[in-house]
């Protein structure tokens, strides 16, 4: 009970804070990556909230971390999105290589690595997916061979969101046989020689994720994170975290839903068979919200209530970005750089992508929820 | 004010219940009761009703105190709904709680006596609130009342009331001058004809009710369009936690046989055809859980938010367990098309609590119509 009312106070104090806060120009809520004309504004914001203590929030107390429990974290991702701010420089710096540094590093890198990160001075990428290791993750091929002085890196990644703009990047590389023993993680200072990385052109005219070339990168022994092996234990660490702050999504998907709604009234387009299609959608957005709360308030952390929210955030989000070309009528061909409805029909496409297919979601409900036996591999 | 039940207190509600309902509403006792071939069932039985309203509380844990009840709101009586549908208990609980609701809103003073055996499961009440069709809408009755010297008689027919033609009462909807007002109307009294109806689930027996003259003893006192909306929709997200019990039970009997049931070699829910398929299956009950729940609160919380609600969680539950029902169907392949495998009990019962007080279309309009988008 007193979580709640602290929960509500909490509220109330950051809603207050973020309507007072000055915005750097340029500013705008990118969401969980910054585009590279994102990054300068990104990184200014990140530092005024990190000087009030609004960053890291779930960071121990001892790397100038609040410790704070999920609840609190996700009404400060709320409030964020309602603001129409991001509620940090990327994702990937604070969210998941903190912890995983926190959780497996040395205190050498811990001292190093961290106050940068909580301060929005080092930019963090991920370097996990490969041309041939997508959804099958641990088939990566990138190898790590050991040197006199550290490790020799050759091979190619993809899908590694802002690396174009990154310091340092988290490598899941090969350094044995094994499928999954046989992987390590390392830190990448992504400058150095032999480190090259090619922008990809999305879809939708931005450019958030790239293609990353190794081609015998030189690391020193220090770069390693945990043991010889462990690579893929840390890197199911970072999976799964992003659903504690799912429900935050919400806020965004009423405020398209509030646009498509009123594209539909200036065309005349609602009949009842659009109102019968907005409504249940709207009551999927509700109860996704609600499902969230729901496992909030339950707290805990393993139940089927939080398993199911990546699925239902990321189809209901695709599923509002298809609803929205729909009410436009003949305009849905117009260029999506014009009309913000054609950009999100494109964007949902990715949702039901990125950060584990719907497929592969599936596959988990129905393995570690439900308990039904593995597919044959 | 209503009580709450801690989440300790809603474990252990729901343990009794579900123990009460393993003990003596085991699936063959609930063919026994609702699917008998030769078609003698009732579709009831009193025995375990009054075990459930006596040892457990099924319909006194949500009565107000001055009427010898525990006080305790709609999400106390959401757990037990939710045990009942996983069971599909063959007893009048939606149909006594729509009828209980109705009266207790109303002068219950001088029907005291009825309620407290309504209470305890010595009798049994059923509701006449829809049009002469047995459909649910906001202003639909097809009863009218007139007054005669000291007294009120009813006239008028409704087909699909649901529990009627076990119920010694029935709370009917009956309007004088076009109002609609509530009136209490004995089974067993001269003018009242209740002839059973065959239906498709055994566990949710209907009757159509024909009153000519039927005495009357009118409970409100001025028109109760207000109070009749109220009940229904409590009622609603009562029938929405059965819904939800009943899906979950139907998720596990779909996810038990995929783990078990071998073809290739291997079991088939090990194929993602079959793996998917219940996954879906799992993100609609925790859709579905959310939606019942969220109107099983308003109903406590006295929000204002508790038609909307009432609305969207009937039209989420119900397309929720139909899907459900129709997956684990398939799931099982022949075997789910026999009489002996229980896929067609949960069929029947989601076909049926969807078209109750009111299908998917209605209320997604509704809601629609609250958004204003109609």
């Amino acid at each position: 009970m007193t979580l709640v009312n602290d929960g509500e106070v909490f509220r109330t104090e950051i809603r207050d804070f973020l309507s007072r806060a000055p915005k750097p120009e340029g500013l705008r809520d990118y969401g969980p990556t910054p585009t590279a004309a994102d990054v300068e504004p990104g990184r200014q914001w990140h530092r005024y909230l990190a000087d009030h203590g609004y960053t890291c929030l779930h960071w121990p107390r001892e790397h100038s971390g609040a410790d704070a429990p999920v609840t609190i974290q996700a009404i400060f991702a709320e409030e964020c999105a309602n603001a129409g701010v991001p509620r940090q420089l990327n994702i990937t710096s604070v969210d998941l290589v903190g912890p995983v540094l926190i959780r497996f590093g040395t205190d050498q890198q811990k001292d190093r690595h961290l106050e940068p990160i909580r301060l929005g001075e080092h930019l963090w990428c991920q370097l996990f997916s490969e041309p041939d290791a997508g959804s099958d993750l641990a088939g990566v091929r990138t190898r790590a061979e050991k040197t006199d002085t550290g490790w020799r890196i050759d091979g190619q990644k993809v899908w590694s969101s802002a690396a174009a703009s990154a310091d340092y990047g988290v490598l899941l590389a090969r350094t044995g046989p094994e499928k999954h023993r046989g992987l390590s993680m390392f830190i990448v200072p992504m400058h150095i020689d032999g480190v090259t990385v090619r922008p990809l052109l999305q879809i939708d005219g931005e450019s958030k994720f790239n293609e990353v070339f190794f081609d015998g990168a030189q690391l020193s022994d220090d770069a390693l994170i945990g043991e010889v092996g462990q690579g893929w234990e840390i890197a199911l660490l970072t999976l799964g975290r992003e659903r504690l702050t799912l429900g935050s999504q919400a806020v965004g998907m009423f405020r398209l839903y509030a646009q498509i709604v009123e594209a539909a009234r200036d065309r005349g387009a609602i009949d009842g068979s659009l109102a019968r299609s907005l409504t249940r959608l709207w009551a999927r957005m509700w109860l996704m919200r609600y499902t969230w709360q729901r496992a909030l308030d339950a707290g805990d952390l393993t139940s089927p209530a939080f398993s199911v929210l990546k699925l239902m955030a990321s189809e209901t989000e695709r599923d509002l970005g298809d609803l929205a070309t729909d009410v436009l009528g003949i305009d849905a061909c117009v260029d999506p750089a014009d009309n913000e409805l054609v950009h999100h029909m494109l964007v949902g496409r990715a949702q039901t992508i990125l950060g584990g297919t719907s497929e592969i979601q599936r596959n988990i409900l129905g393995e570690r929820v439900l308990g039904l036996p593995k597919e044959p591999r | 004010m209503t009580a709450s039940l801690s989440a300790a207190e809603s474990r252990e509600l729901a343990q009794s219940v579900r123990a009460a309902c393993n003990r003596l509403a085991p699936e063959e006792h609930v063919r026994a009761v609702a699917f008998d071939r030769d078609g003698a069932h009732r579709g009831f039985d009193p025995a375990l009703w009054r075990a459930l309203c006596g040892q457990v509380g099924v319909i006194s844990i949500a009565l107000p105190d001055e009427l010898g009840g525990a006080g305790y709101g709609m999400t106390a009586l959401g757990v037990v709904a939710h045990e009942l549908g996983r069971a599909l208990a063959p007893v009048p609980f939606v149909a006594s709680v729509l009828a209980t609701s109705l009266i207790v809103q109303t002068n219950w003073q001088p029907v005291a006596e009825q309620l407290a055996a309504l209470a305890a499961g010595e009798i049994t009440a059923a509701a006449a609130v829809c049009n002469a069709n047995g459909e649910w809408g906001r202003d639909s009755t097809a009863l009218t009342a007139r007054r005669d010297g000291a007294g009120w008689f009813i006239d008028g027919k409704m087909r699909h009331v649901l529990g009627a033609g076990a119920a010694e009462m029935l709370v009917a909807v009956a309007s004088i001058d076009g109002q609609r007002e509530i009136f209490l109307v004995e089974a067993a009294s001269d003018g009242v004809e209740v002839r059973p109806e065959r239906v498709l689930d055994g566990t949710r027996p209907m009757a159509a009710v024909v009153l000519r003259g039927a005495p009357g003893l009118r409970l409100s006192d001025g028109p109760a369009d207000a109070t009749i909306e109220l009940c229904v929709q409590r009622t609603l997200a009562l029938l929405c936690a059965e819904q939800v019990g009943a899906c979950e039970r139907v998720l596990e009997i779909a996810t038990d046989y995929a783990r078990t049931r071998q073809q290739f070699g291997r079991p088939i829910g090990s194929f993602q055809a079959i793996k998917h398929r219940c996954a879906d299956m799992l993100v609609d009950l925790e859709f579905a859980r959310s939606a019942s729940q969220a109107a099983l609160q308003s109903a406590d919380d006295d929000d204002g938010e508790l038609s909307w609600r009432a609305s969207m969680a009937k039209a989420v539950c119900s397309e929720a367990l139909r899907n459900a029902s129709h997956s684990n169907l398939q799931i099982h392949g022949g075997i789910g098309y026999t009489w002996e495998d229980s896929a067609h009990l949960y069929l029947k019962r989601a076909r049926t609590d969807e078209v109750l007080l009111g299908g998917p279309g209605y209320h997604w309009d509704r809601l629609a119509a609250e958004a204003k988008l109609l």
